[in-house]
């Protein structure tokens, strides 16, 4: 039986870890066009400061999920993009179900109206994941990146909110 | 490429339906844009915002907030009499290398030169600009509501990604937007 875990807001002294499982689904080559995890400096400030959350077993780091702005356009900072990542170690016991939940529910609290996720075409378990949580597909990205020498396409997944954004 | 071209040579690219039911009346050059044309450009960009149809914007920038948002390359204008009646830019989509090559184009033509296949040449125009500037994909955030714009982007080889719902708000109302793009096929081919 695998132990319990918590989804807890992230902390700066958990970068090393989150950095190492973000290297671990870059290395599937199914979970982003980025063939390398970047430094601090740069993740923070690509990612939106709240809504930075992991999965911690006991004191172990199994997973994180954290939004990125998609514009610096004022009529667009209730859209964000979703990253979800969980160790490969950790992978099949519901993680990523969970902090996909949690993110939602943080993001909701954050004034975020819609969810948007890219996601490798070929990625049925991530398509699956964001399906079963009210994600819709908006459609197919053509070719729209380089990686590891292939032109591939991605799905553009959104979730609309119901509760946020919804006043006149 | 020569970008400072007669329209008629933009329309030898289009079908004979369409070249003949759009030709202006007066001879219209697609070239660069200057900073010089900023004021023209502005106010044909206030123009398209008071149709309601055209963007979630609803008040125009200033200059240096336009120039650090676009593209410095790929910044065209129609230019009719001298008068500039038309213009189109591109702004980056992300910051994010792998999307070095993708890019959202705006594409606004004056109330009184609608109708004239100014749009046309100057979307065809930025088509070419585009790849010459290395842009394998081209996307467009186009309100359903504005057949006009989605006739333009679909005839230039723009396809239908999906639509957005509730977007953004905008004057009272929260929009669906429609995302289309053209994926070149000259353009972001090597594999490697």
């Amino acid at each position: 039986m695998a132990k319990p875990y918590t989804i807890e807001a992230m902390q700066e002294t958990d970068w090393p870890v989150v950095r190492a499982i973000y290297q671990e689904g870059i290395a599937t080559g199914q979970a982003t066009f980025e063939t390398a995890a970047p430094e601090w400096e740069v993740w923070n400030a690509g990612h939106r400061h709240d809504c930075r959350l992991v999965a911690r077993q006991e004191t172990q780091v199994i997973g994180w999920a954290a939004l990125s702005p998609v514009s610096r356009r004022a009529v667009y900072r209730g859209v964000a993009e979703v990253s979800v990542y969980v160790a490969a170690a950790a992978r099949g016991m519901g993680v990523g179900r969970a902090l996909l939940v949690a993110l939602i529910e943080a993001s909701e609290a954050a004034g975020v109206w819609t969810l948007q996720a890219s996601v490798f075409s070929e990625n049925e378990a991530s398509v699956a994941l964001h399906l079963s949580h009210g994600f819709r597909v908006v459609g197919r990205r053509e070719r729209i990146g380089l990686h590891h020498g292939t032109w591939r396409d991605t799905l553009m997944l959104e979730r609309r909110s119901s509760r946020v954004g919804v006043g006149g | 490429m020569n970008l400072d071209l007669p329209l008629s040579n933009w329309f030898t690219r289009l079908p004979n339906r369409q070249r003949t039911a759009a030709r202006p009346t007066a001879p219209t050059r697609i070239a660069p844009m200057t900073a010089a044309d900023w004021p023209a450009v502005r106010a044909i960009y206030e123009e398209g915002m008071a149709t309601g149809n055209s963007t979630f914007e609803t008040s125009s920038p200033e200059w240096t907030a336009w120039d650090a948002a676009h593209r410095p390359d790929c910044r065209l204008v129609a230019r009719r009499d001298g008068r500039v009646i038309g213009w189109t830019a591109l702004t980056p989509v992300s910051n994010r290398l792998v999307y070095a090559g993708v890019a959202e184009d705006s594409i606004y033509v004056a109330a009184s030169a609608r109708g004239r296949g100014v749009g046309r040449a100057l979307l065809a125009a930025l088509v070419d600009a585009s790849e010459a500037a290395g842009v394998w994909t081209l996307q467009a955030g186009i309100f359903p509501e504005n057949a006009a714009s989605l006739a333009l982007h679909l005839a230039c080889g723009f396809q239908v990604v999906g639509r957005r719902q509730r977007i953004s708000f905008h004057q009272g109302v929260w929009r669906d937007f429609m995302l289309l793009e053209r994926r070149s096929t000259c353009i972001g081919m090597d594999e490697g």
